[in-house]
């Protein structure tokens, strides 16, 4: 009878074998298409703004914590001016904060700010 | 044939309540719009809104996000026409001579036929769909767990098939998806499988942070690595009406791709791009000058728009009848309805007969207010795609970031979203597809238990139960041979084609 292992195993095998024929014999689209130059530096910029903001969305509440992460992809990752940047990101978050927090209920963190959503 | 009168009647007037044809103009409304943009497909845009639909009927919830679906294949089609990119994947064909047509002049005759096609391969497929799902619901009944693991196998067979030019890469992706469906506590003994521990991990990865991150995180990253060519939007031509002679010339490609869209839309992994490709294939071969193609003949247009929109269609017999999602918006659907209690299989046509009608008959009423809308709305949508990627992208980095925490009010499911959208980064920038990771994902849990309860039933232990049987021998036989199809065909060209001399692939 098999196990709680035994589909697990079987599948292990189906990829290593996969993978193994991928090595060995490489696909005629295995060749990576690389189009310009990569933007490596706005890519590792974005992911630390997603990262940070999981660390902070509790903390610092909905709010905050999405104004910043507006500004940040607006202003340095997609690199647009200041001024338009902050208030963009101010509008996203407040209107983004009224139509799920209030509109659909979701209780968003309030964080540092007393508003509360969700009721 | 009368016994359907009957219940698609009763479907109407469940459809046609207020609350209903509000979800259903909600669900096709937003699916253009997420159409005409680029960077935002129905599969992210669905788990973005499956939470939303929690407090909504479970009927509204699917009429909505199954308006988004088919509703996406009419909006990407003005995106490739009029901007030269595909809004969908399964309107990149439609860019080679859509593109061409708005260069000319003809954006107007594209944009109608197209609106035309849709519809008409929609609703055509709406029909079969019908006719075809209680046949099949009343065999897939007689089915067990070895027939069951069979249908499921020749599916992911397929779905690594159909998927991209690479089987090998397609399988890939899928075996991967199938192991991270393994995550959590087992089905039979209740054994914890690699959760490290974790209370988050027993109960699985989520579908919607997975989804999520793959096709609306890994896009976004993947076009903020890749610069994003500006968009510059043509002029919204004034006549949308295609002229006689168009309606001459579409006639056949749009009966033939609902066909195509149809056959191909019942196939797991018979995705709605993998439809419209090989409508304009066809149309090129079967065209009397097919080096009119590419430089705007309008049978590019007209066939793969109606085939994408008769594949959309055709999705829903093999998710309402048989439970298997044929690609990974319908993963998403699946998932809705399990959501709401429904469980999808042989049985919904019979404990569910108004979810089922009620969304068959949505659908004709969601293809009339989408041919309604598209037609005197294209420019207004057109507007959308003015504003710069520069400010879509961060905004749709906050809804799927918003939307994955909407979903349980956990931090935990953003942060998995992020990692999947790496992931989704990663398989997009080294040609690998994320769709079969998704569906595999989905329907793994459903093969392992299919899979151990034949073993069980088999007292022995021995896989001879699956051959032993007719329906499951015969699904393995046809599914082993898909498997190793590449391999032949390769043997076989070497065989025949060798004289010849022609090293083709």
């Amino acid at each position: 009878m098999p196990g709680p292992g035994a589909w697990p195993f079987l599948l292990a095998i189906a990829i290593a074998l996969l993978g193994a024929w991928l090595v060995f014999r490489p696909q005629p689209t295995t060749k990576v298409a690389l189009k310009g130059v990569p933007r490596w530096g706005r890519l590792a910029m974005a992911l630390g703004t997603f990262f940070g903001y999981v660390l902070i969305l509790e903390s610092l509440g909905y709010l905050v914590a999405t104004t910043l992460l507006l500004f940040v992809q607006l202003y340095w990752v997609e690199s647009r001016h200041w001024a338009s940047s902050l208030f963009i990101a101010l509008m996203g978050a407040v209107i983004s904060f009224l139509v799920f927090g209030f509109w659909l209920k979701v209780p968003l963190p309030s964080g540092i700010l007393p508003f509360r959503a969700g009721v | 044939m009368l016994s359907i009168v009957g219940p698609l009647l009763n479907g109407f007037a469940i459809a046609l309540t207020p609350g209903n044809f509000f979800a259903a103009f909600l669900g096709v409304l937003m699916g253009t719009i997420v159409g005409v943009l680029p960077g935002l497909g129905p599969t992210a845009s669905i788990a973005l809104l499956l939470p939303v639909t929690i407090g909504m009927s479970p009927l509204a919830g699917i009429i909505m996000l199954a308006g988004i679906y088919y509703g996406a294949m009419y909006g990407g089609s003005t995106t490739s026409i009029l901007v030269n990119i595909p809004g969908e994947a399964a309107s990149v064909v439609t860019c080679i001579d859509g593109y061409e047509m708005a260069k000319q002049g003809r954006a107007g005759p594209a944009l109608g036929i197209s609106a035309f096609g849709s519809f008409i391969g929609g609703t055509l497929s709406v029909v079969a769909v019908m006719l075809i799902s209680p046949i099949l619901a009343e065999a897939a009944l007689k089915f067990g767990p070895p027939e069951r693991f069979a249908l499921f196998f020749f599916a992911f067979t397929l779905i690594g098939y159909l998927a991209g030019r690479s089987m090998a890469r397609g399988l890939l992706m899928g075996v991967l998806g199938l192991l991270l469906g393994v995550i959590g506590t087992d089905d039979i003994h209740g054994v914890d499988r690699f959760t490290f521990g974790t209370l988050y991990l027993r109960d699985g990865i989520g579908l919607v942070p997975l989804a999520m991150g793959l096709f609306g995180l890994g896009e976004i990253l993947y076009n903020i690595e890749q610069r994003e060519k500006e968009v510059s939007v043509m002029k919204t031509p004034k006549n949308l009406l295609p002229t006689r002679k168009d309606w001459h010339d579409s006639v056949g490609p749009i009966g033939r791709g609902t066909l195509i869209g149809l056959g191909i839309g019942v196939l797991p992994g018979g995705m709605p791009a993998v439809s419209s490709l090989i409508s304009y294939a066809v149309e090129k071969r079967v065209a009397k000058n097919p080096e009119r193609f590419g430089k705007g003949a309008i049978e590019g247009v007209a066939g793969p728009e109606t085939a994408n929109n008769a594949a959309t269609a055709g999705g829903f017999v093999p998710l309402l009848t048989l439970g298997i999602p044929t690609n990974s918006v319908l993963a998403l659907l699946l998932a809705a309805l399990m959501l709401h209690g429904v469980t999808p299989g042989p049985l919904l046509l019979f404990k569910y007969p108004d979810v089922f009608w009620g969304v068959i008959a949505s659908m004709y009423i969601g293809n009339v207010i989408l041919l309604i809308l598209n037609l005197p709305l294209i420019g207004l949508f057109v507007q959308i795609l003015k504003v710069p990627y520069g400010i879509l992208s961060p905004l749709i980095i906050m809804f799927v970031l918003l939307g994955a925490y909407a979903l349980n009010n956990s931090v935990i499911d953003v942060f998995v979203t992020i990692l999947f959208g790496l992931l989704g980064y990663v398989i997009k920038r080294y040609n690998f597809e994320p769709a079969p990771l998704v569906l595999a994902f989905v329907l793994g849990p459903m093969m392992e238990t299919s899979f151990r309860q034949s073993l069980i039933m088999s007292r022995s232990g021995s896989i001879g139960i699956f051959f032993s049987r007719p329906i499951s021998g015969t699904l393995l036989v046809i599914a082993i041979l898909v498997l190793f199809l590449p391999l032949m065909k390769q043997r076989l060209k070497r065989l025949f084609l060798q004289p010849k001399g022609g090293r083709k692939s």
